[in-house]
């Protein structure tokens, strides 16, 4: 979380929280329900491309250090404990290791990789401030107290760096000292911060109350109005998942791993629900690509 | 001075309330012993796929559901919302604190000895709080929802099986042994299970034990850690929450 994020660029940010959750719900759920490889490869794809038009160079860093090494993981380690599946590739140390447990491995690699990677363009869109939002309405005391514990982590720092001041200033000092010494200093700072925030807080408590607290429901500090292009953004999803549910009733993007593989990717229906499935993931991406384009370009016009 | 100060406690009105509050503990024990289990089996039977993570995280945030509706039902007072918050920042203060230390952390320590404080129900949204809001700062991710619920769980049978200050050498020693005892099974046990969801292998009982298994020594360590806090913390901690809670008439 940043405290930054009210400015962030990213177009996508800007997008109604309630559609953008049930984007993200579609991106994250679709990928646990269909083990179909080639879907898993499209989501996994346009995850990749939205994460690295969110977070840039920093992205690349986090593909390489951890979302390859878990997939890999996952790629390996299912066809050494799973045996189903008829075709035999070899031997591992007398147990067989199929061919469909590596394809299934494979697929759970993707699956893994696409909702890692969903999660943190996830992260990057979710600030605190549309959580709240989102939240506010439905759970409000549940949202106030989300809030107030943010705003609390900060200012508990502050006036735990104040109370070593103070202490400091009355000859206490909190440098100096063996380690048992400088824990218990440590601890009766903590001590003083605790007393500190518990009374604090019921003043702030009196103060809300004083103020109105509970007389109307909960406003949120960002507000959003759902415009047309959330609308379409919502729609869209909508479609690809009505889609997806009817493909899934036909059968369009079957897949089956064990005992054998059985693949259905190349009916005219499987390419044209594909399509369809990549045209919604690539949506955000799209998005922000197309807010780069006009932003440059007005810069051009002047 | 104090609005919200509740009346004495002769009246017939809080003993009413007394009784209402022991009606609720009572269908919340009951839906955590009862509710939780049964759907867990409905949903493995009904969903024979391997849809184990969607219907796992479903299950979890059903089950948590129950919990978060009460709280705000009870339209809490602002006092006591203001004190969970605290709570709660102090467990992600603490998750912050620690974080070079893998797993050696205070949250559950500070989660335990809010239900103490708070009483069962507080103590579940201050577990299940401090998860969320911290996973704000590190992400969230496939494992919020069971870190949340597990967190929860903890703090609420603190608060229904303790209550109150800790005045003997036996009854800290007691807190501690839940803190270990928690953590090890009830947390461990939970987030352990989500990882055999999550990764998305095949679900069988070697999977779960391959699980537990690689997970026994990261419980461990938050066990030892939450004891520890707990030794050192539980008794003061205590004594000034039951202090801000007699001054200032909230959470009885």
């Amino acid at each position: 979380m940043k405290d930054t994020e009210l400015n962030n660029r990213s177009a996508f940010s800007a997008v109604h929280p309630v559609a953008a959750l049930l984007f993200f719900a579609f991106a994250l759920v679709m990928p646990m329900l269909l083990l179909h490889p080639v879907l898993l490869g499209i989501s996994f794809a346009a995850a990749v491309v939205w994460s690295f038009l969110l977070r840039g160079k920093k992205q690349l860093g986090f593909l390489l250090k951890f979302v390859l090494p878990v997939m890999l993981l996952s790629a390996l380690l299912n066809p050494v404990f799973n045996h189903a599946g008829v075709t035999v590739l070899f031997y591992l140390r007398y147990n067989p290791v199929t061919l469909e447990a590596v394809l299934y491995g494979l697929a759970s690699a993707l699956m893994l990789g696409a909702v890692i990677t969903w999660f943190t363009c996830f992260n990057a869109i979710f600030t605190s401030d549309k959580l709240i939002y989102l939240t506010g309405r439905l759970m409000p005391s549940l949202a106030l107290v989300i809030s107030m514990a943010l705003r609390f982590v900060p200012l508990f720092t502050r006036q735990a760096k104040r109370i070593a001041l103070a202490r400091r200033g009355a000859g206490m000092g909190t440098t100096g000292g063996n380690v048992i010494e400088r824990a218990k200093n440590g601890l009766s700072i903590l001590s003083a911060l605790i007393t500190w925030s518990l009374e604090s807080s019921v003043t702030t408590a009196d103060s809300m109350r004083a103020r109105g607290y509970g007389l109307h429901p909960r406003t949120s500090f960002s507000n959003y109005r759902f415009d047309g292009r959330d609308a379409a953004i919502l729609l869209f999803t909508a479609l690809g998942a009505g889609c997806s549910g009817l493909a899934a009733g036909f059968g369009a993007a079957s897949v089956r791993f064990f005992p054998s593989y059985k693949i259905n990717a190349c009916s005219p229906l499987f390419i044209l629900y594909a399509v369809l499935y990549a045209a919604v993931l690539l949506l955000p991406a799209a998005l922000e690509l197309y807010e780069a384009h006009k932003w440059h370009s007005s810069i051009s016009k002047i | 001075m104090s609005y919200e100060q509740a009346q004495p406690d002769i009246s017939p009105v809080s003993r009413r309330e007394e009784g209402r509050r022991k009606l609720r503990r009572l269908v919340f024990a009951v839906c955590v012993l009862v509710f939780v289990p049964s759907v867990i089996a409905i949903g493995l039977s009904a969903w024979e796929d391997r849809k184990y993570y969607l219907v796992s995280a479903l299950i979890i945030l059903v089950s948590a559901l129950p919990f978060f509706i009460a709280f705000e039902k009870r339209r809490p007072l602002a006092r006591e919302l203001t004190l969970i918050a605290v709570m709660t920042a102090l467990g992600v203060a603490g998750r912050a604190a620690f974080y070079m230390l893998p797993q050696f952390k205070p949250i559950a320590a500070i989660v335990i000895v809010a239900g103490c404080a708070f009483g069962c129900e507080a103590g579940f949204i201050v577990g299940a709080l401090t998860i969320f809001v911290s996973n704000m700062f590190f992400g969230q991710g496939p494992w919020t929802p069971w870190q949340m619920f597990a967190l929860g769980l903890v703090g609420f049978f603190a608060g229904l099986i303790f209550r109150g200050e800790i005045k003997t050498k036996l009854r800290l020693f007691l807190l501690c042994l839940y803190g270990a005892v928690s953590v090890l099974v009830v947390y461990g046990g939970i987030v352990d299970t989500s990882f055999v969801f999550t990764s998305a292998q095949e679900v069988t009982a070697a999977s779960f034990l391959a699980a537990y298994a690689s997970g026994f020594v990261f419980n461990l360590i938050f066990a030892g850690a939450t004891v520890l806090f707990l030794l050192i913390l539980a008794k003061p901690l205590l004594n000034k929450l039951s202090r801000i809670k007699k001054k200032h008439g909230v959470f009885r």
